[in-house]
């Protein structure tokens, strides 16, 4: 009984963190801010759009592709993103792969 | 008795393994003993061979036949040994009939290599023949000394190996004057691995010469520089594909962009493709909406036409399809004149990020790939931008071996030698191109494509369809005839049909200009067709090059009767009639010719006449 407390005490802890370093809400999505464009060319080759943190910055932090929203519709706007992590990425030098599930003007 | 059975039947499983692993290999266009062949006699023929391993021609009465138009120095029945011997009486039938049959190949030598192939054309053509096929020649392998080990993990280097690199490096270990453009991000040339092996580059985007990445974390190009030619053979760091090959670094990302962003990649292909690159390769992609079945080319006419001008420079463009697992099509790699390349892994199965479809030409191992990275470092990455380079280096080995390849002779080089692995790719069939790359034979197709520079033709031809090519001249008395004859010849500099060269009524003979590439320098227009001639004709022009607006033609014509001289473009476009045509009688002639009218460039100048032909270049340089 006393190890079974103990492992979920440990559970939630690390449960916490996670979610804190992965920004997650709590159905695991990610949950993102950043300034949305358009993929042009890239080394890393995957996604259709990609966030740099803000608009000043040039580092894509996030590459983006979405079958439920069209991204274009918040081209060039700092954006709250709400999406899951595609499994296999990141690869090519490339950032994390988002699928995105919704999005908001920030 | 068993037991000898057993015996038997594994030393001719042996047999019959190494004998399908020629016809296997065979079919990718391997590197042939000179002038060899294995030769089945069908196992209901009533020939025979006897009880001895030489056979003598006057009992194989084809032979005998083909020996009237060929002359065959050989004849041994190469796998008839003891066990085959013994395994022909086996009470096993299986054991007997597979005893029977290598028993019945011969293996024939060849008096005049040159003539192998109408051998086999000719020898097909008899009822008691199974089959006939050249005999493959196995070349050895190199290994470096800093390949590491066959594994996907640590230093390994396991995409070498599956390509069969070592074998690739046995046939040629790279020419340092083939050059491979990285067109990326930037390149860390002084990297310890690759300072040796770059030759100058380019920073296309802010125009300097400075191809170091502005940060380290700007390193996509090193990794893919490293993949096509780090330093190999150094004890230190990794092996490469191109070995010896050079890489030319063009930076197209500024130094203030962001490090995975391309903004100059089509200025960078256009520099590439003007300063010496061979190969071109692209490590990087935007996407398009456009869906598998359709075209790109219209939709992008700035990148078409600068792919299009890279390649009428000569140049092969190697392309990443794109990591986004996806059928639709990407720029570079959508365009149909590209070699885009998808990425597999350890077991041949599509990477998982790979873009895939009807589009794609090739697959490359591109996961867990060990390569440079800036700061004298090195890792691992996936992707199809590991792919592409290790094809862009084959590439490079291949035109190190046939500097006269033309692109569509390697792409086909490339294809017709991948593995299939539409059987491990369930869902992707047809979809990774042909199939994944191997190296040594691309590298086998590429030196069984050269052709000689002088190709000195004696042969009297009466049969078939065959094409003669010579990257300079072609000097032929050879005898055509036969109304199923159809020769060609092509040479880059000369055809030179000298005395004895005889073409009959029934036979078709074509004669270009065009050498062993396709020369950018003559066109298929520079055509000679059904050309008949039995006697000499000689024909210079001096100087050459032309540099003082005149030069003299000096021509020679061996018996009474018409003749002409014009002067065309290397196109075959008439120029100008320099000797109108007129009643020549035998003997030797001169022309001075005024030049000062005629650009600079090359031509081509013509004799013909009634029993005369031609063609010589001749450049003109005010």
């Amino acid at each position: 009984m006393k190890k079974t407390i103990w492992y979920l005490v440990i559970s939630f802890i690390v449960s916490c963190v996670s979610c804190k370093k992965n920004n997650m809400s709590p159905d695991n999505n990610i949950v993102v801010v950043g300034f949305l464009q358009k993929a042009g060319i890239t080394t890393y080759q995957y996604g259709s759009h990609y966030l740099t943190k803000d608009k000043s910055q040039k580092e894509h932090i996030y590459a983006l592709s979405s079958s439920n929203v069209n991204l274009d519709n918040f081209l060039n706007q700092q954006v709250r993103v709400v999406g899951k992590k595609r499994n296999g990425y990141p690869v090519d030098g490339g950032p994390d792969y988002l699928e995105v599930e919704s999005i908001q003007k920030e | 008795m068993r037991k000898n059975n057993i015996h038997v039947k594994i030393k001719l499983s042996v047999l019959c393994f190494m004998f399908s692993s020629v016809i296997s290999i065979a079919q990718i266009s391997p590197q042939y003993v000179n002038g060899e062949v294995y030769l089945k006699i069908r196992d209901n023929s009533t020939i025979s061979l006897g009880t001895t391993t030489s056979v003598s021609l006057s009992s194989v009465s084809f032979l005998n036949a083909l020996s009237q138009t060929f002359k065959i120095q050989n004849i041994t029945r190469s796998f008839y040994n003891g066990d085959v011997k013994t395994g022909i009486t086996s009470a096993n039938s299986q054991v007997a009939e597979a005893a029977l049959r290598i028993s019945k190949i011969v293996r024939i030598k060849l008096a005049n290599p040159n003539q192998t192939d109408a051998f086999i054309a000719l020898a097909k053509t008899y009822a008691d023949v199974e089959y006939v096929e050249k005999v493959q020649m196995f070349s050895t392998g190199v290994t470096p000394n800093d390949i590491g080990a066959n594994s996907q993990t640590g230093t390994g280097q396991w995409a070498l190996y599956k390509v069969n690199a070592m074998q690739a490096w046995g046939i040629t270990i790279g020419n340092p004057s083939v050059i491979v453009a990285v067109v990326d991000n930037a390149v860390d040339t002084s990297h310890l691995d690759l300072v040796n092996n770059v030759v100058g580059g380019r920073d296309v985007a802010d125009g300097d010469n400075n191809t170091i990445p502005s940060n380290t974390a700007m390193n996509h190009g090193t990794h893919v520089a490293g993949i096509v030619g780090a330093q190999t053979n150094n004890s230190f760091g990794i092996a490469s594909i191109g070995y010896n090959i050079k890489v030319m670094p063009v930076k197209t990302a500024k130094d203030t962009d962001g490090t995975t962003t391309i903004s100059f990649g089509y200025e960078g292909i256009t520099w590439a493709a003007q300063n010496g690159a061979k190969v071109i390769n692209c490590s990087w992609r935007a996407p398009t909406s456009i869906a598998d079945g359709g075209s790109v080319d219209s939709s992008y006419p700035t990148q078409r036409d600068v792919i299009n001008f890279a390649i009428q420079n000569g140049c092969v463009l190697v392309v990443a399809a794109g990591n986004d697992n996806t059928s639709n099509l990407t720029i570079p790699a959508g365009f149909t004149n590209v070699i885009s390349v998808a990425s597999t892994g350890f077991t041949d199965v599509k990477s998982s990020f790979s873009n895939y479809g009807s589009w794609i030409d090739i697959s490359a191992p591109g996961e867990s790939i060990y390569s440079t990275l800036p700061s004298n470092s090195y890792a691992s990455w996936d992707g199809t931008s590991m792919a592409s380079p290790l094809v862009a280096g084959i590439v490079g080995l291949m035109y190190s071996i046939n500097p006269n390849l033309t692109r569509d002779q390697c792409e086909t080089c490339l294809r017709n030698s991948a593995l299939n692995i539409d059987a491990n790719n369930s869902g992707f069939a047809g979809k990774l191109g042909s199939g994944r790359v191997d190296a040594h034979g691309a590298v086998l197709c590429a030196q069984n494509l050269r052709c000689p520079s002088t190709l000195t033709l004696t042969t009297s031809i009466n049969f078939g369809t065959q094409l003669f090519q010579s990257s300079s001249n072609i000097f032929s008395t050879s005898q055509i005839s036969g109304n199923t004859t159809n020769i060609t010849y092509k040479a880059g500099n000369q055809i030179k049909l000298q005395q004895g060269f005889k073409v009959s009524n029934q036979a078709v003979f074509k004669a270009y200009l065009a050498g062993c590439s396709a020369a950018r320098m003559a066109s298929e227009n520079a055509e000679i067709t059904e050309f008949k001639s039995d006697e000499i004709s000689i024909l210079s022009a001096s100087p050459n090059p032309v540099v003082n607006g005149e030069f003299i033609i000096s021509y020679s014509v061996t018996t009474d009767g018409l003749a002409s001289i014009s002067l065309a473009n290397v196109m075959g476009e008439h120029i100008k009639t320099i000797v109108p045509e007129k009643y020549h009688e035998k003997g030797t002639y001169k022309v001075s010719v005024n030049a000062t009218d005629l650009r600079n460039g090359l031509y081509l100048y013509t004799l013909r006449g009634d029993n005369v032909f031609q063609s010589k270049k001749i450049l003109i340089q005010h």
